[in-house]
């Protein structure tokens, strides 16, 4: 069995695993430096460059070894996807770098926002009404979710859930269907009647819905007279 | 208000309705403001005559107003100037909607009545009983009388206001109207705004019932001509002068009483679809109780209750009280009354919030809906980041959303602090003025093109439907194809006009209510 391979440990290293801290190169040791001193935010490659004064060759073979020497690593920007960004390893990325914990690899982490609203949802339709403590038990007892969230964490979910119209905010008035939750108490409930946004009068016609209203005009290059999107609607 | 959409579309009207020389006058002053008749025949290079024709038609048709105003300060001359009324031409795309609502809420007679009205623009009592006797010879004159007393009572017609009022005081100082800057078209506005008002008669002139006419024409005529005879013209007896006075007014339809109809009933419909149709009901009832022309509704819970009662036996008072709470009515102690009151206005505003809601689902998508609804729930600022944390929309998704509404308007964005995109930061809010702007430009838009494809479809039949009944048989026998495609034409149309009715539903949010 060929032995497990090592990683490179760059020229004048003694590197090896982790357990003894690496000697880096004067180049390495100013990069890294630079990029420690960033904490949480991160830094990006082009500001790497342009605060060490390092030849462009060089500071990239710098990253390259202190990534190898799990130094640093790189961190991928919320709103700027399209730049290299590095973070010591210490650090975790800020939520204005990693978008918060809703956000993984950079982007929301829909599936898990949607799971999550629909366990809630399924909860508050079968207990009627349901305070944030009694969702926030729930969603950790179903076992569903590794993280432990926060009780404005529960609480920013059940608002885009108030916005999307599947709940609605109540309080207590002690009778019966609010079960044991004291009168008074802030609670949600699910919508009487769920948001039915079908269409209206102007959504219904081809115009209402066209990328080229603006430039539609009654004897104009696109016309209604000559409208392909009227032309689909009206043959049947 | 009106946007340049909105004038093609009455353009449009105005072509179907009266042929395409009184379309050519109508734009004239729809796009160019009030003018002189000198000025309107200089624009339209018309002649005279033919100008003077289309304007009379207008007028006849409550599309135009005329007003006179003096030339200059101390001169006694008066000039003519002419205005178009805007919602006036977009109401004649609403008669058949209108006669509905009479037909069901009075009787088919009235129905008749009013459709006269609505062909003649304005008739007077005789010219709508001898229309209705050219229709039916065996008609009873005193029932029409009725019937026609029920339109004016219920206030679905009114007297003909001022036909030329005149403008003295502010508008002596007013630039002559061939200059045409932007003061001149506020002062327009003002002096147009004016105009109306000194022409629209005070109330009890407007629905005061006929009650000494002569219903027998050759009587009236006999009496009339008798009285000239024996006590030349200026001693015949007060009740023949009465009536001959009664014979000239001009009577048509009152449009403001149809949409406050429309309005009443578009916040029954909502209040029963959001809540339960008990809602309804209850909100049904507290309008009926008031007879107020406004929005602002009120009435006595005994009031209510009572109207209720004759209707839907099964309503506890408290039951009944409760729904007007959730309602959103304000409660009020008058003595030891409790009122009821409710602003008509604050449901429509929610109705028409839905709306946009919707046309922005269907444009936009989900994620803009949810940002939408979150900044109009707030009514307040708020910063790029947290409303993509507060909504859970994907901060460059956001981003890209914003643009596109920002770019529609319907949107406002505000840098703050450096525009840097490290350190500033920006605030996004409704812009409630340019948003509505852009849906109703947008609305007006679809239904002119709703029309023009409408015309387009009529062209090109055209040929087959001008055909008598007994060359279209012949035609269809020759060419079976022919009455396929005639059938298409026919559904077509029909789809593109229910459209119309359906989006006009959006206009009278937008505009109207």
């Amino acid at each position: 069995m060929p032995p497990p391979k090592q990683p490179f440990m760059g020229f004048g290293s003694t590197f090896n695993g982790g357990s003894k801290k690496p000697t880096l190169k004067p180049a390495e040791k100013l990069v890294y430096d630079v990029i420690k001193g960033k904490g949480d935010m991160g830094m990006w490659l082009a500001d790497i460059k342009t605060e060490t004064k390092i030849p462009q060759p060089i500071v990239t073979k710098a990253i390259k070894n202190l990534t190898q020497y799990n130094l640093i690593k790189d961190v991928v920007h919320v709103r700027l996807k399209g730049r290299k960004m590095y973070m010591a390893s210490e650090f975790e990325p800020a939520a204005e770098v990693s978008g918060g914990a809703w956000y993984s690899d950079g982007a929301l982490d829909s599936e898990f926002v949607e799971t999550l609203m629909k366990t809630i949802f399924n909860y508050i339709g079968r207990s009627n009404y349901a305070t944030v403590d009694m969702i926030k038990e729930y969603v950790k007892n179903t076992g569903i979710f590794k993280m432990d969230f926060t009780t404005k964490q529960i609480i920013d979910i059940l608002y885009s859930m108030i916005l999307e119209k599947q709940i609605e905010k109540s309080r207590s008035n002690g009778d019966v269907e609010f079960g044991s939750i004291q009168i008074g108490k802030e609670c949600y409930r699910l919508l009487n009647k769920q948001e039915t946004l079908v269409g209206n009068g102007f959504t219904s016609v081809p115009c209402g819905v066209c990328p080229s209203l603006k430039d539609c005009s009654p004897n104009g290059k696109i016309s209604p007279a000559t409208c392909v999107y009227f032309d689909k609607w009206l043959s049947f | 208000m009106t946007t340049p959409s909105g004038l093609i579309l009455a353009e449009q009207i105005i072509k179907s309705h009266f042929g395409s020389i009184v379309a050519k006058v109508c734009n004239c002053l729809l796009h160019h403001g009030s003018y002189t008749f000198r000025d309107v025949i200089r624009l339209t290079e018309l002649e005279p005559k033919i100008v003077k024709k289309c304007l009379i038609v207008l007028i006849q048709h409550n599309c135009v107003q005329a007003y006179s105003l003096s030339r200059a300060e101390g001169v006694s001359k008066t000039v003519t100037i002419y205005m178009v009324i805007f919602d006036n031409i977009i109401h004649r795309m609403r008669f058949p909607k209108f006669l509905k609502i009479v037909e069901e809420r009075l009787n088919s007679q009235c129905e008749v009545l009013l459709e006269a009205i609505f062909q003649h623009g304005r008739l007077t009592f005789e010219q709508l009983s001898q229309h209705s006797l050219s229709k039916d010879k065996a008609i009873d004159l005193h029932a029409l009388k009725e019937s026609f007393n029920r339109l004016v009572k219920g206030r679905y017609i009114e007297r003909c206001p001022k036909p030329e009022p005149f403008l003295s005081s502010s508008a002596e100082d007013a630039p002559p109207p061939r200059k045409r800057n932007q003061k001149f078209v506020l002062d327009t506005m003002t002096m147009e705004k004016k105009a109306l008002a000194n022409a629209t008669l005070s109330d009890a002139e407007r629905f005061c019932e006929i009650t000494n006419f002569e219903c027998d024409n050759d009587t009236l005529e006999d009496k009339f001509i008798e009285g000239k005879r024996k006590y030349g013209s200026h001693e015949i007896d007060k009740k023949t002068e009465a009536t001959i006075v009664e014979k000239e007014v001009l009577w048509r339809a009152n449009f403001q009483n149809f949409i406050n109809f429309l309005r009443a009933k578009a916040c029954i419909s909502y209040k029963s679809s959001r809540l339960t149709n008990d809602a309804g009901v209850i909100l049904e009832a507290l309008i009926e109780c008031c007879s107020n022309q406004s929005t602002e509704m009120e009435a006595s819970f005994d009031e209510i209750f009572g109207h209720i009662a004759n209707h839907q036996a099964h309503m506890t008072k408290d039951y009944v009280g409760q729904v007007l709470d959730e309602i959103g009515c304000q409660q009020s102690m008058k003595g030891i009354v409790a009122f009821y009151t409710i602003d008509l206005k604050s449901i429509i505003e929610d109705s028409r919030k839905e709306e946009m809601e919707t046309i922005i689902l269907q444009r936009y998508g989900k994620s803009a809906c949810k940002i939408f609804r979150l900044l109009s729930t707030k009514n307040q600022p708020f910063e790029t980041d947290k409303i993509s944390d507060m909504t859970f929309v994907d901060k460059k998704e956001a981003i890209a959303l914003f643009y596109k509404l920002w770019n529609d308007k319907i949107l406002h964005m505000e840098p703050v602090g450096s525009t840097d995109q490290k350190k500033g930061y920006y605030l996004w809010k409704i812009s409630e003025s340019a948003s509505s702007d852009f849906f109703l430009e947008n609305i007006y838009h679809t239904a002119a093109n709703l029309n023009q494809r409408i015309d387009y479809h009529y062209e090109e039949n055209k040929e087959f439907i001008l055909l008598s009944a007994e060359d279209k048989k012949e035609m269809i026998k020759n060419q079976p194809e022919r009455c396929k495609v005639y059938q298409h034409y026919v559904k077509t149309v029909k789809i593109l006009e229910t459209s119309l009715l359906n989006l006009d539903k959006l206009l009278l949010y937008f505009h109207d209510f």
